[in-house]
């Protein structure tokens, strides 16, 4: 503790050799978050608890500090209301993991899967969510559970990269190192954003991903194998671009084919405005099914992977029905959007 | 390193801009001082100003598995003294007398999924917004819950209010902080637009993206709105009137490093909540800083990211927080309310 704090002064010295950097990078910006790694200097703590109860990993409380600031404001990543989550930007909400159960399968109001299968159990108890209960560490890697928090992906001190998002190199002072690169992309602003605007994929999410959950979906890993990072090829690029929902399977076009429920990666997603589906060259990735964050259906899926129809989303557990985006009750899984085996669905039930 | 924290520049340092290089160097000399060692600086100086919570209870309800989850505002009727308190855990308004006695609750059922901000007005009706999958809405129960109707709050341009908070003041005018285009907005008790406050038109687009409002109360004829990012509370009339600032940004004794909320007691004096320092800070009747209490812990008396401040009748102050789902009755500790000024005298 002591050492962050000198540390940080000497940072500020450095800093303040250039007036520019030291408005940008304050003394201000420091204690916006580091108040927690010194709140002995100003305000008193409990002697008998300095560190708090064995939940509370210091490393992994940073987020609530971030939370202060993006829990409901500056992107609101962890909204208040399950059933009534802000607007999604790209990485989906975190207030799906108060849910009490997920699962829209067969009997799943008798069968719940809870909220911790939403997605990435940020260690929060500031918003009463600890790590997660079953998986103890990341499926297909070794990250430790128990620390994860917003500082396991994002770095705190801000860089270049999308998102702020770590490169190769040591993470949470040297708890977890990663081995590939931040991913590239552009994403729509915190501040709001025009209807349409989605985060544009470019390249690099499957291996950044990897960092924590290698090479997830291989042989070796979960139930569903399947390939991610690699290009889709032109006959499922096509397949894509025609597909228009269960109800119009080959009546669309590529200009207007895009999904933001079903993204792909394309070093030509420039615009986050684009509706253009596909080429041969385009890459499925760990985000084409999944958010990032958390979503309302098991797994962090885009959309609810056990549901036969889109519309029986929500209606077994109870919980938030992720929007169809063809809005059309007899919707299909969106696998289909490259698959398109909508007449015979080949989703297994977990 | 510069080009790269840039990026992540919150707003506060606003009130830095402008300053001299040579003011800046004095700034950094006091902020090295500051990382001294915490203990040694602490325990002389800062003692009487900075001292331990004087807990009193916990606030707990009857039956094991019936306790608070989440707890997401407290509500002090003065008036009939009763403690409201939201319970998005269990969608539920639950009611106590001001000894912590549960006296009954009443669910958002088919009305709102969860609640947050509580009012009560003079009749006893009581205001709570509930967020519905429309966004938030403000609804009407009486005064034992059964609930009457909602109010739709619109804007004299026709724009539904996007309910940031909302506070009702002993006059029965709805104060409600609209999110979107930051303001406020006063309507009577029946929904009806009163008038409308304009705040902030002097800040930039950037900096007014990138500022947070805590929570806004009505109390003793004044508007008070922290703002949290800049480490300061905002004192405003009920007709719009800035006033005053109270406070600035900081982690040391006295200075606000995210203030959430603020209250007042029954004799005026101005309590913040800093939700970073974990404490409760104390201003007298003509806002000088007379002490702080709390601090980061676990055991009672102890706060942890607490986000919820209120004061009874009785000058008990109400402090809750999600962590342990706890809501933690304290009394302003004598060596704080030793030290406020006389009523319209100065500060010693
Ligand atoms: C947005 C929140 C945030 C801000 C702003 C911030 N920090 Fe940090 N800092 C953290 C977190 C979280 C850690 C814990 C380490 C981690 O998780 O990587 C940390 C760790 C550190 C460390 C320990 C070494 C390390 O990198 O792990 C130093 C030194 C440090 N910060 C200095 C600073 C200085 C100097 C500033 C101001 C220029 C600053 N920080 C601003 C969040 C922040
Ligand atoms: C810093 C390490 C880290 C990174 C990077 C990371 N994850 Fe994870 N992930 C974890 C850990 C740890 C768990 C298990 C704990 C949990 O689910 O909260 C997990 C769990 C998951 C789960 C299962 C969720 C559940 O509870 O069932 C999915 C799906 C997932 N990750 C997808 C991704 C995707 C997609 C990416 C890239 C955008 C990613 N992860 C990046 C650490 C990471
Ligand atoms: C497992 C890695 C991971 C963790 C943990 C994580 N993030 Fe993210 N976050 C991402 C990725 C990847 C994106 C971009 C996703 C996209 O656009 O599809 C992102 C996007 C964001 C955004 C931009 C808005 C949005 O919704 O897309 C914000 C703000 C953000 N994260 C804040 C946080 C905060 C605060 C926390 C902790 C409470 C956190 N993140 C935890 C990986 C993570
Ligand atoms: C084609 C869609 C798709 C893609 C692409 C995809 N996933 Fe999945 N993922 C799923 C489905 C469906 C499940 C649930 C079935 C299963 O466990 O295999 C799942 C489950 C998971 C789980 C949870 C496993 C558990 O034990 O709970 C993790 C972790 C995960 N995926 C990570 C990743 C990562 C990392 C990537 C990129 C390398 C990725 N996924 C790419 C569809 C996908
Ligand atoms: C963005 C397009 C895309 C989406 C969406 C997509 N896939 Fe695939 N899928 C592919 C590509 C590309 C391949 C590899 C080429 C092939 O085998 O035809 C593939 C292959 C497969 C395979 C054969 C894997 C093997 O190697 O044996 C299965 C099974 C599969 N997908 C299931 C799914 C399921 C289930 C989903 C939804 C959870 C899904 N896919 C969503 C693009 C996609
Ligand atoms: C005091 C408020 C505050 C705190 C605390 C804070 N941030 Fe931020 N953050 C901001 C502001 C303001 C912005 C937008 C301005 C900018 O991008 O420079 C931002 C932007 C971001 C973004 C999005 C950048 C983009 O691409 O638009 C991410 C991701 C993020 N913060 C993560 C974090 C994480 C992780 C933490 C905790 C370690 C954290 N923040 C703590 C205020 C805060």
């Amino acid at each position: 503790m002591r050492k962050v704090l000198l540390l940080t002064a000497a940072f500020c010295f450095v800093a303040a050799g250039t007036a520019l950097a030291f408005h940008d990078a304050g003394v201000a910006h420091c204690n916006g978050c580091h108040t927690m790694h010194n709140s002995e200097d100003g305000a008193l703590v409990d002697p008998d608890s300095p560190n708090g109860n064995a939940w509370l990993l210091r490393d992994a409380t940073a987020s609530d500090v971030c939370l202060s600031c993006h829990g409901d404001h500056l992107g609101a990543v962890f909204g208040d209301d399950p059933l009534a989550p802000p607007s999604p930007i790209g990485a989906g909400n975190f207030v799906y993991l108060l849910e009490d159960n997920l699962n829209d399968g067969h009997a799943g109001a008798s069968n719940p899967i809870g909220g911790d299968a939403a997605g990435h159990n940020i260690v929060a108890p500031s918003r009463g969510v600890a790590a997660d209960a079953t998986l103890m560490s990341s499926p297909g890697g070794s990250f430790p559970s128990s620390s994860l928090g917003c500082s396991s992906c994002h770095d705190p001190h801000g860089n270049d990269d999308f998102r702020m998002l770590y490169s190769a190199g040591p993470i949470q002072d040297g708890l977890f190192n990663f081995t590939n690169a931040a991913p590239e992309a552009t994403g729509r602003s915190i501040f709001g954003g025009a209807p349409g605007a989605h985060t544009a994929y470019q390249d690099g999410m499957s291996s950044w991903c990897g960092n924590c959950h290698g090479d997830f979906h291989d042989e070796a890993n979960g139930r569903l194998i399947h390939p991610s990072g690699s290009a889709i090829g032109g006959t499922i690029a096509q397949t894509y671009n025609l597909y228009n929902g269960t109800a119009d399977i080959t009546g669309g076009a590529q200009a207007t084919a895009y999904l933001e429920e079903v993204p792909f990666e394309d070093a030509a997603n420039t615009s986050i405005m684009s509706t253009e589906g596909p080429s041969a060259g385009s890459k499925v990735m760990c985000l084409t099914c999944h958010r990032a964050h958390a979503s309302s259906g098991p797994d962090a899926g885009r959309w609810d992977f056990s549901v036969t129809l889109l519309e029986e989303d929500g209606l077994e557990s109870g919980s938030y029905a992720l929007p169809d985006p063809y809005g059309d009750d007899d919707q299909r899984s969106l696998c289909n959007k490259c698959h398109k085996k909508d007449a015979n669905d080949h989703i297994a039930t977990p | 390193m510069n080009g790269s924290v840039k990026r992540h520049t919150p707003a506060y340092p606003l009130l830095l801009r402008g300053l001299s290089p040579l003011t800046h160097l004095i700034l950094l000399a006091l902020m090295i001082t500051s990382l001294l060692p915490a203990r040694t600086r602490g325990q002389d100086s800062s003692n009487l100003l900075a001292v331990k919570a004087e807990f009193v209870r916990e606030f707990s309800l009857p039956g094991r598995n019936n306790q608070l989850l989440r707890p997401a505002a407290i509500h002090i009727d003065r008036k009939f003294n009763e403690v409201l308190v939201s319970d998005p855990g269990h969608n539920r308004i639950v009611i106590f007398d001001d000894n912590g006695v549960y006296r009954f609750e009443f669910s958002g059922g088919e009305v709102f999924s969860t609640p947050g901000d509580l009012g009560v007005d003079s009749e006893g009706q009581i205001y709570v917004v509930g967020s519905t999958r429309a966004g938030k809405r403000l609804f009407v129960f009486d005064f034992d819950g059964i609930y009457l109707q909602e109010l739709e709050l619109f804007t004299s341009d026709g724009k539904r209010v996007d309910i940031g908070s909302m506070t009702l003041s002993e006059q029965d005018e709805l104060f409600v902080y609209n999110a979107n285009q930051p303001g406020i907005t006063v309507f009577s008790p029946d929904g009806e637009l009163l008038r409308e406050i304009a705040l902030f038109e002097e800040l930039s687009e950037r900096t007014l993206n990138e500022m947070i409002a805590g929570t806004l109360t009505a109390a003793q004829g004044k508007l008070f709105l922290p703002l949290p990012s800049m480490g300061m509370v905002n004192l405003y009339s009920f007709e719009g009137e800035f006033l005053q600032s109270v406070g600035y940004k900081g982690s040391r004794v006295g200075e606000m490093s995210f203030p959430v909320r603020a209250a007042l007691t029954p004799d005026g004096l101005l309590l913040v909540l800093d939700k970073h320092r974990h404490n409760v800070l104390c201003f007298d009747q003509n806002y000088q800083f007379i002490g702080e209490f709390g601090g980061r812990g676990f055991n009672p008396g102890w706060f942890y990211h607490p986000n919820l401040l209120d004061v009874d009748a009785g000058g008990q102050i109400y402090v809750g927080q999600i962590f342990s789902n706890r809501i933690q009755v304290c009394h302003l500790p004598q060596v704080i309310s030793d030290r406020r000024s006389p009523i319209g005298g100065n500060s010693d």
